[in-house]
């Protein structure tokens, strides 16, 4: 079936005229850019490479994570909320079939890291990586895990069970 | 000197000049090179490549209907599968339209798999008013045939933005004042929000372009 097109086809970019090269440069924001968490997801494909290489080893399977919701992306009116002395942020994953929430909040200590996963999985470790500094963690029975002392920088947050091993997409915390 | 560079260029070798992130530019590397960065284990080349096409790769599948969640699933598994296939490319010149056709193939699985009407957009819109998954699937253009004008439109838009991408910051604002606005600014504005004389946007105007044709060379 033929493609209709509603725009004239393009414009060589090597037109050695200006207005040319001016038409398709306005004809450019028709691309979109695509969300920075799907960008980050993409680019910590590089850094995952030893845990694929450990899943496969171990016979796990890779399942994709993606970022849901993340309240720090929403500002105070648009989440209702008044300011505090508590920060807490909230992070929605979804990884096949199941969610996975994250909230951080910091405190007089410093930064806490909670989570729950909402499946069908019982039992399982949560381990987390924030540049140089690492831990980890099993499951509670409501599949909770939670971190403290929880150093700024970008983090990195790897859940497994017995079957499955996922790495969440980056997030930052802020100092 | 070259053009497609920026002034703020300390090290003509460091790759990561060119990253749209840093505001940084220098020597620009083509996709092969980067290709055979990512092979070496170069980390950044991998940044610059995903970076310089992700409004591309997410742009097909937002062409094709899918919001923009569902276009971010078929952007990652679209570049899940260029990282997988990096050692196994057999023309790394032609990442880009490798990309497309992965994009275009990653859309039409979620398009089949979802099994729904998508929203067509208006690039694939036809006269028909009642849509089919099917007639869907049918009108995303396969970017292997020679005549795929749409697909072949979204890569020279890509490149060009890429290019600018390339320019350092004060050029690449002014382009985006000039060009990539929806309602055209006029030249006083521009000029008062450039900080810079009216009379001399035209000229600048021109300089700019033809750095954006240089890199437009190299990419």
């Amino acid at each position: 079936m033929p493609v209709t097109l509603l725009h004239p086809p393009a414009m060589n970019p090597n037109d050695d005229t200006d207005d040319a090269l001016a038409g398709l440069i306005h004809r450019s924001r028709r691309l979109e850019d695509a969300p920075e968490a799907a960008i980050q997801h993409a680019l910590a494909l590089f850094q995952r490479a030893p845990v694929s290489a450990k899943a496969a080893a171990a016979g796990w399977r890779e399942l994709v994570a993606r970022l849901v919701s993340d309240t720090f992306d929403m500002s105070p009116q648009a989440l209702g909320l008044r300011g505090g002395k508590a920060e807490t942020r909230q992070l929605l994953f979804a990884v096949e079939g199941r969610d996975i929430d994250v909230r951080l909040s910091r405190g007089d200590g410093g930064w806490e890291l909670w989570g729950q996963i909402l499946g069908p999985d019982e039992a399982g470790e949560a381990e987390l990586h924030c540049g140089e500094w690492q831990a980890s963690t099993p499951w509670t029975p409501l599949a909770e895990f939670r971190f403290r002392d929880v150093p700024t920088g970008e983090c990195r947050l790897t859940l497994r069970t017995g079957a499955w091993i996922s790495t969440l997409p980056a997030f930052r915390i802020p100092a | 000197m070259d053009d497609c560079l920026s002034p703020e260029a300390p090290d003509a070798d460091a790759l990561l000049l060119a990253d749209p992130l840093t505001g940084l530019a220098g020597p620009v590397p083509s996709d092969a090179e980067l290709v055979a960065r990512c092979r070496a284990g170069e980390a950044a080349a991998w940044s610059l490549l995903v970076r310089r096409y992700q409004r591309l790769v997410f742009t097909v599948p937002r062409r094709a209907g899918l919001d923009s969640d569902d276009a971010a699933d078929v952007f990652q598994h679209t570049l899940a599968r260029l990282y997988e296939h990096l050692d196994r490319l057999d023309d790394p010149t032609r990442v880009r339209a490798w990309l497309v056709t992965t994009a275009r193939h990653e859309t039409l699985r979620f398009l089949r798999a979802r099994a729904r009407t998508p929203r067509i957009a208006e690039v694939f819109e036809s006269e028909g008013e009642d849509e089919t998954e099917g007639d869907a699937v049918e009108r995303v253009p396969d970017p292997a045939r020679p005549h795929d004008e749409v697909l072949g439109e979204l890569q020279d838009l890509a490149r060009v933005r890429a290019a600018i991408d390339l320019l350092d910051p004060r050029s690449r604002q002014l382009i985006e004042l000039l060009f990539l606005q929806d309602d055209p600014l006029p030249y006083d504005e521009i000029a008062r929000r450039m900080n810079m004389p009216e009379g001399s946007i035209g000229p600048t105007r021109a300089r700019c372009l033809a750095k954006i044709r240089q890199c437009l060379t190299k990419l």
